[in-house]
């Protein structure tokens, strides 16, 4: 692979660079010499060419502002025609018969589409051709353009059978064209320059005027595909995220800059950050002009790329969602009548439009209408501008209250539409994220609505338990019970039950209680209501699970109810310790009950008797700690108790372990030998009043040992004489 | 006979009926012996010990068995532990029948109300007002008859209302309780329910000696009035299971209504 090197080389040398993938190059090197530079996206040309770069960016900075059109283009409902529409006076322009086999691309002041093997670059004003050429065996991948310029990027094949071509067309002629044995992606054209994403990790600067390659730049750290202009400012990227050129880049890092990731959860429809230049591009009629994520990179701090109000912009068909493109945060949903086949982010707004022709503009704030027209065509496709909507009105800033989102998303939550489910768990998932206890009402409300799809009810239950405001809509729920004549329906106990024993509501133990004994409770909301009750650890459930447990133990009506008896010993064990001992040992002794109940009453039994003896331990190791302690307080307060009565020899033997080797050493050395020697001692009050030892000559040795040792007091204080033999071995 | 007796009566049998072991003698003290085989473990001998029990027939019998209802039974057991509450008939066995009434098995269910039916413990017609509401229609209906049974007048709105839920068995229940000045209500639900769930209580109605007969035959004004093929058939079939439960005047006057539909 290619690697930058150092600077001051010769040009050719500095430009010379070892790589596996073009060790042919080599060859070709020697054949052109080292005169010339090499070609646009030659194999030999070095990346990340620090001073190459610098121009780059030094150019970027310096760009003039680029004026992006306010007009879109757009593919109707058969007959197929082509069309443009100005976001900016609300208006179609123009509309001509065309078999557009892409989404079309807007480039500057042109559309550019595929029709058969013709690529035609058509102006958006009025929809003239302004020139048309053929694409041989290659697909339209991209195109970028400013009012002058337009570059084109065509493509065929993957991987090693890759190959594209880059076109820049000047006014209504083909200025030149440049090809590489890669894909190459959406480009950008910038104050005379173009630069093109290629082969997953460059992009590649090449001069407008001459077509040539003057900067290189190799990433590591991320994907490219896509080079954008907005604001000023050049981004590339891909559908995994976007970073802005900065001098960052320099080492190769697009990350290590401003960069925007694009959002990890999967969204409804898995619509793509950007697309993905590495596959064909859809058809007008593609679902992925109908699920589509949308925004517009403005400003940037050292670390990330920021978007324009703060927005990335989900549509699914008839909705939209603005939400933060770092958490993906709720700030507003948009319900719409129509499928929307065009939405774009502008710099105060998204605008959108519908199969039936409507063009609506949003606030990016509020997500409120800030006009709308019903003078389109009916269309599969329109791709929209990204300004000119906003221009000349006043968008509403008022950013909604959480009650407006929360009905927004409840409302989005209950659509009908079948399409819609990938979109509603998404509501959902939202829903659940708000701390307002509104919302769990609004979720409980989806958890037991049996109209609702079963992916949205179960995702709306499982979310429940994941609140942590709202308890009081929880027990609301659970006092509801089914009745025939009332026509009510038990509410989702399992659900409530898990949701209970998250916010740890005790309040709700006497409701699960009742729903334990109904019979009108769904079996399977019978085992998470044994393990809430279980969780919740009041005491007074135990009664009841235990009743429930000998009613039903012989006589387990189905795999649910078998399920919850299974849990009960362990509950019990769990609310009341030992006390359940008596009730499990019946459990197990009746031949008559089911054999995992039994089972689970067994083990339970076991965990009591280990929980027993670890308590016997824990208490025997308490009363020992307790006694020396005891014993510690007592030396220290009536220690005089402690003392022996008298002098004994075990307390000679102990006083004296501390010199007991040097004693031994004093007989071992005496000369002539001894095998032993005898000491008198006389001791009063723990003092050594006199030593005697035979033989005599062993008295200097051991007598200084046996003074140096401190004899305890005694009881009684009285004089005593001892005889102690110290032999030798 | 009244029905509670009958019920009692078709329990003891049941109970018999149910028996496939050899019953135990009859030992000096039924009541302890029987208990003892409660505890035994084996399916055969609890058997044993409830029919024991039943057959015991006295009121300590009651005890042993609710233990042992407690501690739990497999269904069959259970079904026949309920059969001999029935058939002892004692009150104090109430509070389990109404626990029971609560089984999640709708047959238990059901049993537990025709028990509380047939013993009317106090409390009884909470319990069977309870199993109108209960998801299982057969449960609906024991508690319908039930309350019918027990001549729950104060239940009459509750019937209605199940009446209203197509509940058949409630049209029965309220033939035998509505009192002779509130037929008008039953009468109002002509053309609005199907004639087929109203048949029933008016059959009562016609049959009941406390309703003064000029009720009666202004009912049968009112069916006549409604003069379809549906009725002339009823009051024919009417006719037939009545017999002479019912006075000449009424017959003449049910066999004119019929003459007067065509």
């Amino acid at each position: 692979m290619a690697h930058s090197q150092p600077y001051g080389f010769p040009l050719c040398a500095r430009r010379w660079h070892a790589s596996s993938r073009i060790v042919a190059g080599v060859l070709a090197l020697a054949a052109v010499g080292c005169a010339s530079t090499p070609a646009a996206f030659s194999a030999r040309y070095p990346d990340n060419v620090q001073s190459d770069l610098a121009v780059l960016l030094r150019r970027v900075q310096e760009a003039p502002p680029r004026s992006d059109g306010a007009i879109g283009a757009g593919v109707t409902t058969e007959p197929k025609k082509l069309y443009g529409y100005d976001v900016g006076t609300r208006r179609v322009l123009w509309q001509t018969p065309a078999n557009v086999r892409f989404t079309p691309l807007l480039a500057g002041d042109v559309v550019v589409t595929q029709e058969g093997s013709t690529v035609v670059l058509r102006d958006l004003k009025t929809g003239r051709t302004r020139l048309s050429f053929d694409a041989h065996d290659m697909t339209l991948n991209g195109a970028d353009g400013d009012d002058v310029n337009v570059a084109v990027v065509l493509t065929a094949g993957m991987g090693t059978y890759a190959k594209s071509r880059v076109v820049l067309v000047k006014g209504g002629a083909v200025a030149w064209e440049r090809r590489l044995e890669s894909t190459a992606g959406s480009p950008a054209v910038i104050d005379g320059m173009v630069l093109v994403p290629w082969s997953n990790q460059y992009l590649s600067a090449l001069s407008m005027a001459e077509g040539d390659e003057f900067a290189r730049l190799r990433v590591r750290d991320a994907v490219l595909g896509h080079a954008l202009v907005n604001a000023g400012k050049v981004f590339a990227g891909s559908q995994h995220g976007i970073g802005q050129l900065t001098d960052t880049m320099m080492s190769g890092n697009l990350q290590n800059g401003p960069y925007l990731a694009a959002p990890k959860q999967p969204l409804p429809g898995r619509p793509l950050f950007l697309r993905d230049v590495y596959t064909q591009m859809p058809a007008p009629e593609s679902a992925q002009n109908r699920i589509r994520l949308s925004w517009l990179p403005t400003g940037s701090s050292p670390h990330a790329v920021a978007l324009a109000g703060g927005n990335l912009y989900l549509a699914f068909y008839r909705f939209v969602f603005a939400v933060d493109p770092k958490d993906l945060a709720l700030h507003w949903v948009y319900a719409h009548e129509a499928d929307l086949v065009g939405a774009r982010a502008q710099a105060d707004g998204l605008v959108i439009a519908d199969v039936n022709g409507e063009v609506r503009y949003l606030a990016a704030s509020s997500g409120k209408t800030v006009w709308f027209e019903k003078n389109g065509l009916p269309s599969v496709d329109l791709e929209l501008p990204s300004a000119g909507a906003g221009s000349g009105v006043t968008a509403d800033n008022a950013v909604p209250d959480a009650v407006a989102v929360r009905q927004q998303l409840v409302a989005a939550a209950q659509d009908a539409d079948a399409r819609m489910v990938p979109m509603r768990l998404l509501a959902v998932e939202l829903l659940a994220k708000l701390d307002d206890a509104e919302a769990t009402s609004n979720l409980l409300g989806l958890c037991e609505d049996e109209r609702t799809t079963a992916p949205v009810r179960k995702a709306a239950c499982l979310a429940l338990k994941e609140r942590k405001t709202g308890g009081d809509y929880l027990l609301t729920a659970l006092q509801r019970h089914s009745a025939y004549l009332e026509g009510t329906l038990p509410p989702p106990v399992g659900a409530l039950a898990k949701a209970a024993a998250a916010q740890h509501e005790k309040r709700a133990v006497p409701l699960l209680i009742a729903h334990l004994t109904d019979p009108s409770t769904p079996a399977e909301t019978l085992p998470p209501l044994v393990t809430a009750l279980a969780d919740l650890g009041d005491a007074g459930a135990a009664r009841p699970l235990a009743d429930f447990m000998r009613l039903y133990h012989a006589d387990p009506i189905d795999e649910h109810l078998g399920q919850a008896l299974s849990l009960v010993p362990d509950a019990l064990v769990k609310l009341i310790g030992p006390a359940a001992r008596e009730t499990l040992t019946q459990i197990v002794n009746d031949p008559l009950g089911t054999g995992t109940v039994r089972d689970r009453a067994r083990r339970a039994l076991a965990q009591l008797d280990d929980q027993a003896k670890a308590a016997e331990k824990n208490d025997e190791a308490t009363k020992l700690a307790e006694e020396q302690e005891a014993q510690k307080q007592q030396a220290g307060t009536t220690g005089k108790q402690l003392l022996p009565t008298h002098i004994t020899l075990d307390v000679v033997k102990q006083t004296l372990t501390p010199v007991r080797e040097k004693l031994q050493a004093c007989v071992q050395s005496a000369k002539p030998d001894a095998f032993q020697a005898r000491v008198v001692l006389v001791i009063e009050d723990g003092q050594v009043l006199m030593v005697s030892v035979l033989p005599e000559q062993l008295q200097s040795c051991i007598e200084p040992l046996i003074r140096s040792q401190h004899f305890p007091m005694t009881q009684v204080s009285k004089r005593e004489r001892l005889s102690y033999t110290i032999k030798r071995y | 006979m009244t029905q509670r007796p009958l019920v009692l009566l078709l329990g003891a049998a049941a109970l018999v009926a149910t028996s496939s072991c050899p019953r135990p003698a009859l030992a000096e003290n039924p009541v302890a012996e029987s208990t003892a085989l409660l505890a035994s473990g084996d399916h055969d001998k609890i058997e044993a010990g409830i029919q024991g029990l039943g057959l015991a027939g006295t009121p300590d019998a009651v005890a042993p068995l609710v233990a042992r209802i407690h501690d739990g039974l497999p269904p069959d057991l259970l079904d026949t532990a309920i059969v001999t509450l029935m058939a002892l008939g004692q009150p104090q066995a109430g509070p389990v029948l109404f626990e029971l009434a609560s089984h999640r098995r709708p047959e238990i269910r059901t049993r537990a109300l025709e028990a509380i039916t047939a013993i009317a413990p106090k409390g009884g017609e909470d319990a069977l007002r309870n199993g109108l509401s209960d998801g299982d229609p057969k449960v609906r209906a024991a508690a319908a008859t039930g309350l019918g049974e027990l001549k729950a007048t104060d239940s009459v709105d509750v019937l209605f209302q199940a009446l209203d839920r197509g509940n058949m068995e409630a049209s029965t229940a309220i033939g035998k309780i509505l009192k002779p000045g509130e037929v008008s209500r039953l009468l109002a639900y002509l053309g609005k329910i199907p004639f087929r769930s109203l048949g029933p209580a008016f059959a009562q109605l016609l049959q009941r000696k406390d309703v003064p007969e000029r009720d009666k035959l202004a009912l049968l004004a009112k069916l006549q009035d409604i003069g379809t093929q549906e009725v002339k058939t009823y009051l024919g079939d009417f006719l037939r299971t009545a017999g002479a439960g019912i006075s000449q005047t009424l017959s003449r006057a049910i066999l004119q209504a019929m003459q007067g539909i065509k």
